[in-house]
């Protein structure tokens, strides 16, 4: 049990791996060839999110399976134009089969991709524990492919150059043809993907489109099938869209910020799996899923953080705000200054929440506190004052003179209404109410400053 | 009552497989299919009783709890899942130090909540899609447990622990009695539950918003369904793998969805089906060695649905099309014989068949004369007509041009109690 989390040692995990010649080849072709594949995946797997088919990724990534094992069976090797040909084939088929399938029946698209996926890929497993013994293509590699063992495949032959192992050169081509289809077809792809309707009124085949999709996602999975297996394929898929998708709007963006997870992923993944000496492509999957709810929670402007802190802000201003209008309406009656106590009572706030509303006053230099512990408001906390009672009283005038409540609702909910009403838009309003001077109390609206 | 004594069946089955599980050493595997098929029937080895018991109730507890989440469009739930539970498999058994079903329980059970609870967190706090949390939680998981899995394995204190490969493909024959306990009780206690709250269960499936206004807790039957999900997933991974329980919680229930329109009759055949599928598989694949239980059970579902889609009765592909086909046969058939009536001609082809059927005779040359049964058909069918015509024109207020139109394709349609009714509502109407 101890052993389970190996001690981290930053030269072996990090300094090791970049120096000698032998260490520095392993590694950067192991993390070529994961980035290789996130950066494809990836790039394909934002279309997929963008139209809501993320889960199609995860059919075809296990549907492909049979195809590759029968094309295996045939060709008795793993990098052969056979297996791309057979596998995407099936990949474009599983397709075609579950749209079949939930358009002539009553089945539901969840269901029938549930069904056909899965069936395919029993089959495949099927097929590949009959032949266990005439090839070697194993079950482990399925599920999560041996990309630590790619620097020592033979390494490809390209007009006489010798170029990097095969199956890192074969993602690469399967990256610029992702890459290029990307660039070529940028607008009609954009278009289809946010706005199917338009891009078909613009002569842009809704089915092209997403049959291309299908037969590039196909083959993008065989390609990377070597590197992360079947399986976590999916990761590579969805993992940096999806991260992506929390940052941007923007589809060009999107596809930048997807290609820098899909990097980081390869590269973290890796020193990860030889921190912990675990599957690589199981390591890369967890970085890109970690990164996901890392940006769930840190990102700008959709993230959890930034919006705890806003709905945070927003309470302590209204806090302050209420606290505010209180002194104002207590010295506008000319009562004595309050005691912080019964302030924090009007307030309806606890003892220690009214004074940290209070010090947070002190120190915008709004109120100041005396010996006896009572509060005044300063110059500058009157002004800010009147101008909440301002939006609280036009909205008060607002409610009784349009909408007609009684006088006695006014009160509560021009309380809640008075913390969101900007300064234009409380400008116009007192103009559309002809500027009034008197609530329908009959208290003063301040004047705006 | 049915569901109920299939579940005491069910029980007293795995009760007798486990009370005669002891006596009986390993069995070796060898000899011809043949030999092999005649050892699964004689059903006298353990370890083919305990497979076989396993892999029946595992497909009556997915295919019993698979009809609720086809139904609800859930159909993936299981698929995330069946992924995601691998790091808490892996906990469990580090925990423990071996195989033993029960701490591998409680980490699957914690890591199915945590998968649940993270989807739930990035749908609802994030812009992004649920399938495609789906997709990040799945894949993010399933990550997690190979990294573990593949970091036990290089574990010294657990040195080559073979059997790891069992949770992720499936095999039955790798049973112990231990996982089939497990098994039973998980499967006791979920249909029990299923048949207490059947009701309920209906109600929240069909219609939510239903559910909630008659004062069901839906919110408290969802999470109790994931739980009972992440359970069945959990003690069907020995038999099924990781990656194919989501199979068996799918294909029977959308088999059954295919030939009932009940959902208690949905439930059942759904169970039915996951349960012949698990024996099937459990038989095909002692037959022969390198034949994995799981997906054979998977194939022998999908099989079933594939028979399903063509030939149900009602919702069949095949079968609709060929309703389809017979009912434009017959209305080609009719207008043939109104054309007859009317003295005009008919297609040689709908001619040929008007004879077959014994409905017209050739009179002479190609002309064709009805027979008296032709001929009374043909007024009949005349009368539909103008019946139908009439009802469009006064009830309907179609202009009549219209209504000629579609009464050509409506006619055919109507049955003889239909046109009864239409008949008297007309004669009523005329005479008022």
């Amino acid at each position: 049990m101890n052993d389970l989390i190996p001690p981290f040692e930053w030269t072996r995990v990090f300094v090791d791996q970049w120096t000698g010649a032998a260490n520095i080849d392993a590694s950067f072709w192991v993390v070529a060839t994961g980035a290789l594949a996130a950066i494809s995946c990836g790039i394909v797997g934002c279309f997929l999110i963008l139209r809501g088919m993320a889960m199609i990724g995860d059919a075809v990534s296990h549907a492909v399976l049979p195809g590759i094992a029968a094309a295996f069976l045939l060709s008795g090797s793993r990098a052969s134009f056979p297996m791309f040909l057979g596998a995407a084939v099936v990949g474009v088929l599983t397709a075609a089969l579950i749209e079949a399938v939930y358009k002539s029946s009553r089945i539901k698209a969840d269901a029938s991709m549930g069904v056909v996926f899965t069936a395919l890929f029993a089959f495949g497993v099927l097929l590949i524990s009959l032949m266990a013994d005439k090839v070697d293509l194993d079950q482990e590699c399925v599920l999560y492919g041996e990309i630590a063992f790619v620097p020592f495949e033979a390494r490809a032959e390209w007009f006489g150059w010798t170029a990097g192992p095969e199956s890192t050169m074969i993602l690469l081509c399967a990256a610029l043809v992702v890459i290029g289809g990307v660039v070529l077809f940028y607008r009609p792809l954009l278009i289809s993907s946010f706005d199917p309707q338009l891009a078909t009124s613009m002569g842009v085949s809704a089915a092209v489109v997403h049959y291309g999709l299908m037969t590039v996602l196909s083959l993008t999975v065989v390609c990377s099938f070597e590197a992360v297996g079947a399986i976590l394929v999916i990761a590579m898929l969805i993992a940096p869209g999806a991260t992506a998708y929390l940052f941007t709007d923007r589809l060009s963006t999107m596809l930048w910020i997807s290609a820098g997870h899909g990097l980081f992923c390869a590269l973290a993944g890796w020193h990860l799996s030889v921190w912990l000496d675990c599957s690589t492509a199981g390591a890369m999957a967890v970085v890109g899923a970690g990164l996901f709810f890392t940006a769930l929670v840190l990102s700008p402007r959709h993230g959890l953080l930034s919006r705890l802190t806003r709905r945070v802000q927003l309470t302590r201003r209204v806090a302050e705000e209420n606290a505010l209008g209180a002194l104002y309406r207590s010295q506008e009656e000319g009562r004595e200054p309050l005691a912080s106590a019964s302030l924090a009572e009007r307030l309806g706030a606890s003892a220690g929440g009214a004074m940290r509303v209070f010090k947070r006053l002190r120190r915008r230099g709004w109120a100041v506190q005396d010996g006896a512990g009572t509060l005044a408001l300063t110059e500058a906390g009157m002004g800010r004052a009147a101008q909440l009672l301002r939006a609280h009283r036009l909205w008060e005038t607002l409610l009784s003179n349009e909408v007609g409540l009684p006088d006695d609702h006014l009160h509560s909910a021009a309380h809640l209404l008075e913390h969101y009403i900007d300064k234009e838009t409380l400008e116009a309003l007192s103009n559309t109410l002809g500027n009034p001077s008197v609530d329908p109390h009959g208290r003063p609206i301040p004047k705006a400053d | 009552m049915r569901p109920r004594r299939l579940a005491v069946g069910a029980g007293l089955w795995t009760a007798a497989a486990l009370a005669r599980a002891e006596r009986i050493a390993d069995m070796d595997i060898g000899g011809g299919w043949l030999d092999q098929a005649y050892r699964f029937l004689q059903m006298s080895d353990a370890s083919v009783r305990i497979g076989a018991v396993g892999s029946i109730l595992l497909g009556v507890l997915c295919g019993a709890l698979g009809s609720f989440i086809v139904l609800r469009g859930l159909s993936l739930i299981g698929d995330t899942l069946g992924h995601a539970v691998l790091p808490g498999v892996a906990v469990g058994f580090l925990a423990a130090g071996a195989k033993a079903p029960g701490p591998i329980f409680i980490g699957a059970m914690a890591a199915g909540a945590a998968a649940a609870g993270c989807m739930g967190v990035a749908t609802r706090y994030s812009r992004v899609k649920p399938d495609a949390a789906m997709g990040i939680v799945l894949s993010g998981f399933f990550g997690l447990g190979i990294v573990l899995l593949t970091r036990i394995q290089k574990m010294p204190s657990f040195g080559n622990q073979s059997g790891l490969d069992n949770f992720l493909f499936g095999q039955a024959a790798a049973m112990s009695v231990g996982d089939l306990v497990w098994l039973a009780s998980v499967a006791a206690l979920c249909l029990a539950v299923i048949l207490v709250f059947f009701k309920q269960f209906a109600a929240v499936s069909f219609d939510e918003i239903y559910a909630h206004s008659i004062g069901i807790p839906i919110r408290l039957f969802h999470w109790l369904l994931m739980c009972m999900l992440t359970a069945a997933v959990v003690v069907s991974i020995q038999a099924a793998g990781v990656v194919l329980v989501s199979a068996m919680l799918v294909i029977p229930a959308s088999t059954a969805y295919l030939l009932t329109d009940r959902l208690p009759h949905l439930t059942l055949m759904s169970a039915a089906i996951g349960a012949f599928s698990g024996l099937m598989g459990s038989f095909i694949s002692f037959l022969g060695p390198s034949l994995p239980t799981g997906p054979l059970m998977v194939l022998c579902a999908a099989f079933l649905f594939a028979l399903a889609y063509g030939f149900s009765p009602r919702h069949g592909v095949l079968t609709r099309m060929m309703r389809r086909r017979s009912n434009r046969k017959r209305a080609a058939l009719e207008d043939a014989l109104r054309e007859l009536l009317k003295g005009g001609a008919v297609e040689p082809r709908a001619g040929a068949e008007l004879v077959r059927q014994g409905l017209a005779q050739s009179g002479g040359g190609r002309n064709l004369i009805l027979t008296k049964e032709g001929h009374a058909r043909a007024e009949r069918i005349r009368r539909n007509r103008e019946l139908w015509e009439l009802y469009l024109t006064r009830e309907a207020e179609i202009a009549l041009d219209h209504a000629q139109e579609d009464s050509e394709e409506i006619e055919h349609l109507l049955g003889t109690e239909i046109v009864q009714r239409l008949e008297e509502e007309l004669e009523k109407g005329r005479a008022e």
